[in-house]
């Protein structure tokens, strides 16, 4: 599968749409046409694969436990607010 | 807690009652909302702050805000979005002192003006993004994702951090930072662009040998 023909320019366009599309905000002709491109440009399918699995990745690495002292300080914090007059 | 009428929801979701119950005068139920939201603000606060005493406070100073000026929430947004709100201006504060670093621009028009050619050189989806994720999670992939995070411009930064992780909606990134959602989706192409960027080299080397 490779680029029919390719044109880089037309390339830049649809890059610039790619976040979009993969958050499901382009309006159906937008979506369709960069699907289309997509089924005949494997740079810009490749694009925007190694862009899904960026985000997948960021949203999986982000968890971070309280650690467990400044859990005990915010018990603190809380008693205070919430008992104070 | 002052006593004032509470408006009627806007927009009603899970903490909708628990808040007007904490406004009417239940004090002590600001804890389901510390339990529920704490976690996630001290996420979010490491991957803008860095530093972990910086993400402490910043956990208990948006919590300590939202607590005294709960009365004064009108119920026209989720919770959520106006704690983050909260969250968001407490970092800004914390970020004047370095404003200039913060207003830094990626320079990622160079870095999205070659990217076809620079992709054409792929001859096909590089073998990192074939794989599995799970195989791909280690604590050292974590920590050069969270890196990468951090070389992030404050302002994109948090863009990405709102859409991505926290999963606001383009239009509620927009009303939290007070951009146009326009603003918000060219700030996350550009983040997410630059994140691709600095973990496809990881991931090259990494893979090695695998």
């Amino acid at each position: 599968m490779e680029c029919r023909e390719p044109e880089p320019r037309h390339c830049r366009e649809l890059a610039d749409r790619i976040s979009a599309y993969l958050d499901g905000e382009l309006d159906a002709a937008g979506r369709r046409e960069l699907e289309e491109h997509l089924g005949a440009c494997l740079e810009c399918a490749c694009c925007v694969e190694t862009l899904r699995r960026t985000i997948a990745l960021c949203r999986w690495a982000a968890p971070q436990p309280i650690p467990e002292e400044f859990s005990r300080r915010l018990d603190a914090l809380l008693e205070r607010l919430v008992v104070a007059p | 807690m002052k006593n004032n009428p509470i408006p009627a929801a806007a927009v009603a979701d899970e903490d909708t009652a628990l808040v007007q119950r904490i406004v009417a005068g239940e004090r002590e139920l600001f804890r389901v909302l510390v339990e529920r939201y704490a976690p996630r603000l001290y996420t979010f606060g490491r991957r803008m702050c860095r530093n972990e005493a910086d993400a402490e406070d910043l956990v208990q100073e948006t919590l300590f805000n939202a607590f005294r000026h709960l009365p004064e929430f009108r119920f026209e947004s989720r919770f959520k979005n106006w704690l983050y709100r909260i969250a968001v201006n407490v970092c800004r504060k914390r970020h004047r002192r370095l404003r200039q670093a913060a207003e830094e621009e990626l320079p990622l028009e160079d870095l999205e003006k070659r990217l076809p050619e620079e992709t054409a050189r792929t001859a096909a989806v590089p073998l990192w993004a074939r794989l599995p994720l799970e195989r791909l999670l280690s604590e050292e992939l974590i920590a050069q994702v969270h890196e990468a995070i951090w070389s992030l411009p404050e302002k994109y930064r948090v863009v990405l951090l709102l859409r991505d992780i926290e999963e606001f909606s383009t239009e509620e990134t927009a009303r939290l930072l007070r951009l146009t959602p326009g603003n918000v989706k060219v700030r996350l192409h550009r983040a997410r662009l630059y994140l691709r960027e600095r973990l496809k080299g990881y991931f090259r080397h990494g893979m090695q040998g695998t």
